[in-house]
C-alpha cells in the first residue's frame, strides 16, 4: 500500500514537474515577439485630407526615393523632427494654411542637391507656388546672368556661319519645342547647335527640314575634310536620354564609358545599387572621329546637355568652353523602372527627382555643382546685346593654323 | 574585427567545455545541414517586386549536458547562410538581387526529451545570439546610364536599359548595419542510438530574430528580421556516463 501510494507521488511529482518545463520553454516564445512591423505606405496614394496625411506622405517618399542621401547636406531626419509638429498645426481647407504648407515644404527643401528636384502642386491656389531649390542656387552663383534672348543664336548665325546654313524648328512634345541650327565656321568647322535633346524623335517624325539638317550634321561629323566640330549646348535644357547614344554615338567606333551611376536598391535613405558603368554606344555606321571637338556650354546648359558634354569630354580630342553648367546631371526614368525617383504626395503634389545618382570618368560627381570648362569665358551683356559672341570666337580661335 | 570576437570566444570555450569533457558529463557532436532563410520586412509596396526565401548552408556543432532523464542543456555553435533573394516580375522579369549573408551563431537551448533504449525524441527551445560575418550580394539589374539601341517596342526593362551583373562583397557600414543578433530558437530533436557512445541525429530548429539588421539611423526606416528555418544531421559522442543511465 506505501509502495503504491510512493509510486502516485512520484508520478504526480514526475507530471507537475514536466508541466513546469513545457512552461518554461514554450511562454518565452509566447511573449518574446517582434513588435507588429506597419507596412511602407505608397505615397501616391495618400488620400491628402489633412497636412499630417500629406507631410508623413512627402516626407517617407522622399526618404525612401531620394537617391543622393549620401552626398546632400539636408539632414531629412530634423526636417521630420521640425515640420512634422508644424504641419500636424495646419488645416487643409484653410487657404492660409495651404500657403503656409508650401513655404514649409521650400523651406525644407531648398538645400536639396539634385538640381532636377522641382515640387509641382495641383492644388489651384498653390499653381505658382512650384519649388525648385537649384534655380535658387543659380541665382546665388556670383556670375548669375539672365539666358540669352529668344532670338540670340538665329542671329550668332547669322553673323557667324558659312552661307547657307541650316535651321529647323520642330515639337516634339511641349518641354522641348526645338530649334537647330547646323552649318560651317570658315568652311572646314562644322557648327551644330541643339538647344534641347529629341534629336532622335525630331529625325524619325518626318520632317523634311529636321531631316536635311541632322543628315548634314551626321555627314559633316564623317567629313574628314573638316577640322572639327563645335558643339553648341549653351541654354540647352536637356532631353532624352536616348539622344546619348544617337548622337555621341556619332563620333565612336567603340564603346565609350564616361562615368557611372547608381540608383536605390530598397527603401532605406543608403540603400544604393553598385556603380554602373555610363557607357555610349557607337551609332550605327559611325567612325572614331580623331579631329578637334569643342563643345559650348553655359550655366543654362542643363542635364542631358551636360550629360553630352561629359560623354564627349570622355574623348581626347575634346575642349570645352563656356560657364560652369547647370548642375543637373542625374538620369530620369519612371518610379517604378527603378522603385526610385520622382513621386507624386496623393492628389496634392508632384515631386520630380532624379532616378539615379552621375559621376563622371573621374568619380567627381558635379551635381548640384556643374560641370566646369576647360577654358573659362565668361558671359558678356555688352557683348551679346550686340550679338557678338566671345564664347564662340574662342571656340574658332581653336581651329586656327 | 571577426579575429577580436573569435579568439576570446575561442578562449571562453575551451575554459568551460574542456574540464566537463574531462569529466566525462558532456555530449560532443557534430551536424551539418540546410538552411531556408526569410527576410521579414515592412518594404511596402514596391510593385512587381517581392522578397523570397533563399537556400544555404550550415555547419556547426553540439554540446550537450544532460541534466536529468528528461531535460538537457545545450549549446550549438553554428555556421549559418541567412540568404533572401528580391526578385521583379513581369516587364521586369529578370530583375534579382540574391544577398547571401553568413553568421556565426551561438544558440542555448534547453531540450525536453522522452527516450528508450536507442530512440529519443524532443523538443527545444532557447535564445541565440548570432554575428554577422559576412555578405555578399549577387544580382542582375537594368542600367539606366547604358542604353540599348531598341528603340521602343520593349517587352522586357532589358530591351531599354542594358543589364547590369553584379557579384560583390558587401562592406559592411558600421553606421548602417546591425552585424549582432539576438532572438528565439525552437525545434525539434530526434536521436538514434548507432552504438553505445555514438548516436546520429536530426535536428529542426526554427531561429526567429529579434533583432533589425540595420541601425536605427533614419525615422521611419525598412525594417528587416531574419527567420530562418535549419534542418541538420550529425553524430553525437555521449562521453557522459552519469544520471540519464542511473
Amino acid at each position: 500500500m506505501k509502495n503504491r501510494w510512493n509510486m502516485a507521488m512520484a508520478y504526480r511529482s514526475q507530471k507537475t514537474y514536466l508541466i513546469k518545463v513545457l512552461v518554461f520553454i514554450v511562454l518565452p516564445l509566447t511573449i518574446g515577439c517582434r513588435k507588429q512591423l506597419d507596412q511602407q505606405v505608397n505615397p501616391s496614394v495618400t488620400s491628402a485630407n489633412d497636412f499630417n496625411e500629406v507631410f508623413n506622405a512627402f516626407w517617407n517618399g522622399m526618404n525612401r526615393n531620394y537617391v543622393m542621401w549620401d552626398i546632400d547636406k539636408t539632414n531629412w531626419n530634423d526636417m521630420y523632427r521640425i515640420f512634422s509638429p508644424a504641419f500636424s498645426k495646419l488645416q487643409i481647407k484653410d487657404p492660409a494654411d495651404r500657403l503656409k504648407a508650401a513655404h514649409y515644404l521650400r523651406q525644407m527643401t531648398i538645400g536639396l542637391t539634385d538640381s532636377h528636384y522641382t515640387l509641382e502642386f495641383n492644388d489651384p491656389l498653390l499653381r505658382d507656388s512650384s519649388i525648385v531649390p537649384a534655380n535658387i542656387r543659380l541665382q546665388q552663383r556670383p556670375d548669375y546672368h539672365v539666358p540669352y534672348t529668344a532670338d540670340y543664336f538665329d542671329q550668332i548665325a547669322k553673323h557667324y556661319l558659312d552661307q547657307p546654313y541650316y535651321d529647323a524648328a520642330y515639337n516634339t512634345d511641349l518641354q522641348h519645342p526645338l530649334r537647330y541650327i547646323a552649318g560651317t565656321i570658315h568652311h572646314n568647322i562644322l557648327y551644330i547647335r541643339f538647344n534641347s535633346f529629341s534629336i532622335y524623335r525630331a529625325f524619325i517624325s518626318g520632317n523634311t527640314r529636321m531631316n536635311t539638317l541632322l543628315n548634314f550634321v551626321f555627314n559633316g561629323i564623317k567629313d574628314k575634310s573638316l577640322a572639327g566640330v563645335i558643339l553648341d549646348l549653351r541654354d540647352n535644357t536637356g532631353g532624352d536620354l536616348q539622344d546619348l547614344n544617337f548622337f555621341s554615338g556619332q563620333f565612336i567606333s567603340a564603346p565609350l564609358q564616361y562615368g557611372s551611376s547608381r540608383y536605390k536598391s530598397n527603401n532605406n535613405p543608403f540603400d544604393y545599387t553598385p556603380w554602373m558603368p555610363a557607357i555610349i554606344t557607337p551609332a550605327t555606321g559611325s567612325q572614331q572621329f580623331t579631329k578637334k571637338i569643342v563643345v559650348l556650354v553655359n550655366m543654362y546648359s542643363i542635364s542631358m546637355a551636360e550629360l553630352t558634354t561629359m560623354a564627349l569630354k570622355a574623348l581626347p580630342n575634346t575642349t570645352v568652353i563656356g560657364e560652369r553648367t547647370y548642375g543637373a546631371n542625374g538620369l530620369f526614368t519612371s518610379e517604378t523602372d527603378l522603385n526610385g525617383g520622382s513621386f507624386n504626395v496623393g492628389d496634392f503634389a508632384v515631386v520630380k527627382t532624379a532616378s539615379a545618382l552621375f559621376r563622371f570618368k573621374d568619380d567627381r560627381i558635379f551635381e548640384g555643382v556643374g560641370f566646369p570648362p576647360d577654358i573659362q569665358v565668361p558671359y558678356d551683356e555688352s557683348t551679346a546685346k550686340i550679338y557678338v559672341d566671345k564664347q564662340l570666337e574662342e571656340a574658332t580661335s581653336l581651329f586656327a593654323p | 574585427m571577426l579575429i577580436n570576437v573569435c579568439r576570446p570566444a575561442g578562449v571562453l570555450f575551451f575554459l568551460l567545455v574542456a574540464p566537463l569533457l574531462m569529466k566525462g558529463q558532456l555530449n560532443i557532436g557534430i551536424n551539418g545541414g540546410i538552411s531556408r532563410n526569410s527576410l521579414i520586412s515592412n518594404r511596402g509596396y514596391r510593385p512587381f517586386t517581392t522578397g523570397e526565401k533563399i537556400g544555404g548552408y550550415t555547419a556547426g556543432m553540439i554540446l550537450q549536458y544532460p541534466v536529468n532523464k528528461f531535460i538537457t542543456i545545450g549549446a550549438e555553435p553554428s555556421f549559418v547562410g541567412k540568404n533572401y533573394r528580391i526578385a521583379r516580375s513581369d516587364y521586369y522579369q529578370g530583375v534579382y538581387e540574391t544577398t547571401y549573408n553568413n553568421y556565426i551563431q551561438l544558440p542555448i537551448l534547453l531540450t525536453f526529451s522522452l527516450s528508450n533504449e536507442r530512440m529519443l525524441g524532443g523538443i527545444s527551445a532557447g535564445g541565440y545570439s548570432a554575428y554577422w560575418a559576412h555578405s555578399r550580394k549577387k544580382g542582375e539589374i537594368p542600367n539606366l546610364s547604358n542604353l540599348s539601341l531598341q528603340d521602343g517596342d520593349y517587352t522586357n526593362v532589358f530591351q531599354n536599359m542594358q543589364r547590369f551583373s553584379y557579384d560583390a562583397t558587401y562592406h559592411f557600414n558600421s553606421k548602417l548595419d546591425n552585424r549582432w543578433e539576438f532572438g528565439w530558437v525552437a525545434g525539434l530533436d530526434f536521436q538514434y542510438t548507432l552504438v553505445k557512445r555514438i548516436a546520429c541525429f536530426i535536428n529542426a530548429r526554427y531561429y526567429y530574430s529579434l533583432t533589425d539588421q540595420g541601425k536605427d539611423y533614419s525615422v521611419n526606416q525598412q525594417q528587416r528580421f531574419n527567420e530562418t528555418m535549419v534542418v541538420t544531421a550529425g553524430l553525437l559522442f555521449k562521453t557522459n556516463r552519469s544520471k540519464k543511465n542511473k
